[in-house]
């Protein structure tokens, strides 16, 4: 585990103060009373065991869940206030899934755009970002493929260029090498290595894979719902 | 890419469900397209009738559903004909009959009184004219006469009697043209209705002084017989029972077409979104508002609808241009079809598309991004 003292001087991206998450319907409570922050520009990987909670943590700081008790702060903001999280999700947080999520029936170019169309850009300027996007992530010579026509190191390549479409601060990933070789799973981590000392981009990673974590600034431990560090 | 891109791709990379699916429309809006289509060109040909022969008042009995049975003194005419304002008078007996060999089943006949204008109005394509003292005689429409396959000097049978054909002729109206014409005094006596004519049209002298001559002309013939109606060609068309009917048809069917259209698309767009759950979660998750959920849902739906449309108008169109060459409604249909009813046609496809996709994106704008990206597509 890497660990850079300069991103102690920056202020936090993410705070999460408290968070409780209880599914009532199976009376489980997949978290209780974490507290974490994330500081802009820093790479964190979260890792744990199934069922551990770190996928209801990381829906909750992706604003894609709500906590039961405590709050989550993006960028001071508590989301919890927040009227449109939709917005919040379109413009500050991109997400790469396990299994990519790619519309079939869009080429690469296409599903690029998608995210765009929340956001000010014209076709023209958005054609013109999904462009430059697939050429960052090497991709560009299969911009006009369908996803059943890309291999799976591809697919999740042109999911990394769809959460970046427009140019959110902090990017999550649940376990982006969940579903891929070692040969891609390795061209999706440099990817992600290079987002984040190149753009200074923030990156939470959600992953099962001590090689994964290998790459983050900083790791987090989750168990039974709450965190934990290594040598705890 | 355009979000327009996005719906049209949609449903052009699952080819056979939209193939289904606009099928199902097509044949709806064709449905409406011709059956409205019929009906209105039925109508306004009716109307085109009286209009063109400067008929400004029909005169018939009063109260009768049915305007072929009712009946009305032929004496009357002449007293019309006295009224002031009045230019031309013209009486008519009118009835149906049907050639079952030739799958003719609604065929009318006029009968003429032999120095009506009418007689003269039509272009004679073969054979003469109907003249005072032919017995037994017929004209008939060119449309007719092909149908049956009739020549002049061949022979036709009206009410169990042998006519012969005298002549063949053409007219601007559907109607003539698939109709045969007698002498009123034959048709009289071969329907046991001497006398009697099933109603006058008349012409109104518009250069007259007064400020509203037909007005007057009508208030003059209402006094004659207070069991008579006189009304306007267009009001008189309007109110005829049997337009009626095909009016009310016309309507039930647009209803019932409405309500398959829109079954059909709830259906066709409840199984695209169930299957699409994960993608909709996706679509969430990445900060689409619900209200663009929506647009996509609904933009799906109204593409396929305006596809549908526009295969059915295109086959309601076909329809009546064949059924303008079916002998049994040649004499009825003249393959005409305004472009009001295919806007109609549309307009019904857009609204079941509407109805249609309002459950399916109602559900889709209300899922979580957390449970949709669970499902399992």
């Amino acid at each position: 585990m890497n660990d850079s003292l300069s991103n102690v001087e920056r202020p936090a991206l993410l705070r999460v103060e408290h968070v409780s998450r209880l599914y009532p319907d199976g009376n489980v409570t997949a978290l209780c009373d974490v507290s974490l922050s994330v500081r802009s520009g820093e790479y964190l990987a979260i890792m744990g065991p199934s069922g551990s909670g770190k996928s209801t943590l990381l829906n909750l700081l992706g604003a894609l869940d709500v906590p039961t008790s405590g709050e989550v702060y993006l960028d001071g903001q508590p989301l919890s206030t927040c009227r449109h999280l939709a917005a919040v999700r379109a413009h500050r947080i991109g997400f790469v899934f396990q299994s990519f999520h790619l519309l079939p029936t869009l080429t690469a170019w296409e599903n690029v755009q998608v995210p765009m169309f929340e956001g000010a850009r014209t076709c023209r300027q958005r054609g013109q970002r999904a462009s430059d996007l697939l050429a960052l992530v090497g991709l560009t010579d299969r911009a006009c493929h369908l996803p059943a026509q890309l291999s799976v190191g591809q697919r999740q390549r042109v999911a990394i260029a769809r959460a970046l479409a427009n140019d959110p601060p902090l990017l999550l990933a649940d376990e982006p090498t969940g579903n891929l070789d070692s040969q891609s799973g390795a061209a999706v981590l440099d990817l992600f290595d290079t987002l984040h000392r190149k753009n200074g981009l923030t990156l939470v990673v959600i992953t099962h894979s001590q090689e994964v974590a290998s790459r983050a600034q900083r790791v987090l431990w989750i168990r039974d719902g709450r965190v934990t560090l290594p040598q705890e | 890419m355009r979000q327009a891109t996005m719906i049209g791709k949609n449903l052009w990379l699952r080819p056979l469900r939209t193939l289904l699916s606009i099928t199902g429309l097509a044949i709806a809006v064709a449905a409406v397209v011709a059956l409205v289509g019929v009906s209105r060109r039925f109508e306004q040909s009716f109307l085109e009738l009286y209009n063109r022969r400067g008929g400004d008042l029909v005169v018939q009995r009063s109260g009768g559903a049915m305007q072929l049975s009712s009946g009305i003194d032929e004496r009357l005419g002449d007293k019309i004909r006295r009224l002031p304002h009045v230019r031309q008078v013209i009486g008519s007996l009118m009835d149906m009959v049907a050639f079952e060999q030739n799958d003719l089943f609604a065929v009318i006949v006029n009968g003429w009184a032999p120095d009506c204008p009418v007689l003269d109005a039509v272009t004679v394509t073969a054979g003469r004219r109907l003249e005072a003292g032919d017995h037994r005689a017929v004209m008939l429409g060119s449309v007719l006469a092909k149908n049956l396959n009739k020549q002049v000097g061949q022979t036709v049978e009206l009410y169990g009697e042998k006519f012969e054909v005298v002549g063949i002729f053409d007219s601007f109206s559907v109607y003539e043209s698939g109709a045969v014409f007698v002498l009123l005094d034959e048709l009289q006596q071969l329907t046991n209705r001497p006398g009697h004519v099933t109603g006058y049209v008349v012409e109104v002298d518009k250069n007259s002084s007064s400020a509203d001559p037909v007005a007057e002309v009508r208030a003059e013939i209402e006094k004659l017989d207070p069991k008579l109606s006189v009304l306007p060609a267009g009001e008189f068309v309007h109110n005829i029972a049997q337009f009626k009917v095909v009016r009310a048809m016309a309507f039930v069917t647009s209803i019932v077409a409405i309500v398959i259209g829109a079954v059909n698309v709830a259906n066709t767009m409840t199984m695209s979104v169930l299957e699409r759950r994960s993608e909709i979660g996706m679509l969430r998750a990445i900060g689409w508002r619900r209200r663009r959920i929506v647009r996509l849902i609904v933009g799906e739906s109204l593409l396929l609808c305006l596809l549908g449309a526009s295969v059915g108008g295109l086959l309601g169109w076909l329809a009546i241009r064949v059924l303008a060459h079916v002998p049994a409604t040649a004499g009825m249909i003249d393959g005409e079809l305004s472009l009001a009813v295919i806007w109609e046609g549309f307009l019904l496809a857009l609204v079941a598309g509407l109805l249609g996709a309002a459950y399916p994106a109602w559900w889709a704008a209300r899922l979580t991004p957390m449970a949709a990206l669970r499902a399992k597509t």
